[in-house]
């Protein structure tokens, strides 16, 4: 089992609690920036941070840049933060949300498993 | 990247806007129950580009965003603020540095199951998810 714990994200500054998960010492929003490093997606990972503090601030998105992607059944809410080419995913917690994990658009569907994947392991570490 | 780095980038002061005009004609659309291209008649233009300004990728000419302003009976108040004094006046988190913490701290186990928002009906179907 890997260890998980979460910081918050200092990069933006909002009402809403938004933390990253940290897996083995490793954060998850820090490794997908330092992935896009040298690419022409830096600029995308701006605009999706923006998005991110604008619905902190408790304000709303167009559905085209944030959508609700919990499944049926799932008590633990899950989101979806979109630019044209990439995704990061989060869910909620009590007073704001948890970056779970970042990706590209082309990767999605293998990002989705990975990404419930790492919700179920960290909501087991948590029991 | 920091806090400064993405205040003075232009992609975050560029969605900032897109964002602000997507909630004020969002907001004017629903008050007044309007569908897009009731909207597209009121304002004179074509509903794709009612489309593109809810999606929030509005990227036009000054000149078009003054209008849309004015047609929706705001004047649009543009101040130019240094970076510095902006992070200070709006930033409750600090502006330093990386969010990588070479000692991350553990999980505390404060995560309820119960923290999820729950939403009613109408809520669900509205088209704007704000959390």
């Amino acid at each position: 089992m890997p260890k998980f714990a979460t910081e918050r994200i200092k990069v933006i500054s909002c009402r809403q609690e938004f933390d990253q998960l940290f897996i083995d010492g490793a954060g998850q929003l820090d490794i997908f920036e330092n992935d896009l490093k040298g690419t022409t997606y830096q600029s995308e990972f701006k605009t999706l941070l923006t998005y991110m503090e604008y619905l902190g601030n408790n304000k709303s998105l167009p559905k085209t840049k944030f959508r609700d992607i919990t499944p049926k059944g799932e008590k633990i809410k899950e989101y979806e933060f979109k630019s044209k080419h990439l995704r990061i995913y989060a869910i909620q917690k009590p007073k704001g949300k948890i970056i779970i994990l970042g990706g590209y658009k082309t990767n999605q569907d293998k990002d989705f498993i990975k990404f419930r994947s790492l919700k179920r392991l960290l909501l087991i570490s948590l029991k | 990247m920091n806090r400064k780095e993405l205040i003075k980038s232009e992609e975050y002061w560029t969605a900032q806007i897109q964002l602000n005009l997507f909630e004020l004609i969002e907001n004017y659309r629903k008050k007044n129950n309007l569908s897009k291209t009731e909207l597209a008649a009121h304002l004179g233009v074509t509903k794709s580009y009612v489309t593109q300004i809810l999606n929030g990728d509005f990227d036009h000419k000054m000149s078009k965003l003054i209008g849309l302003a004015l047609a929706f009976g705001k004047v649009p108040v543009l101040k130019f603020i240094d970076v510095e004094t902006y992070i200070e006046q709006n930033d409750s988190i600090g502006a330093k540095g990386s969010s990588v913490n070479s000692n991350p701290p553990q999980l505390k186990k404060t995560f309820k199951k119960t923290g999820s928002v729950k939403r009613n009906t109408k809520d669900r179907k509205a088209s704007l998810i704000r959390d």
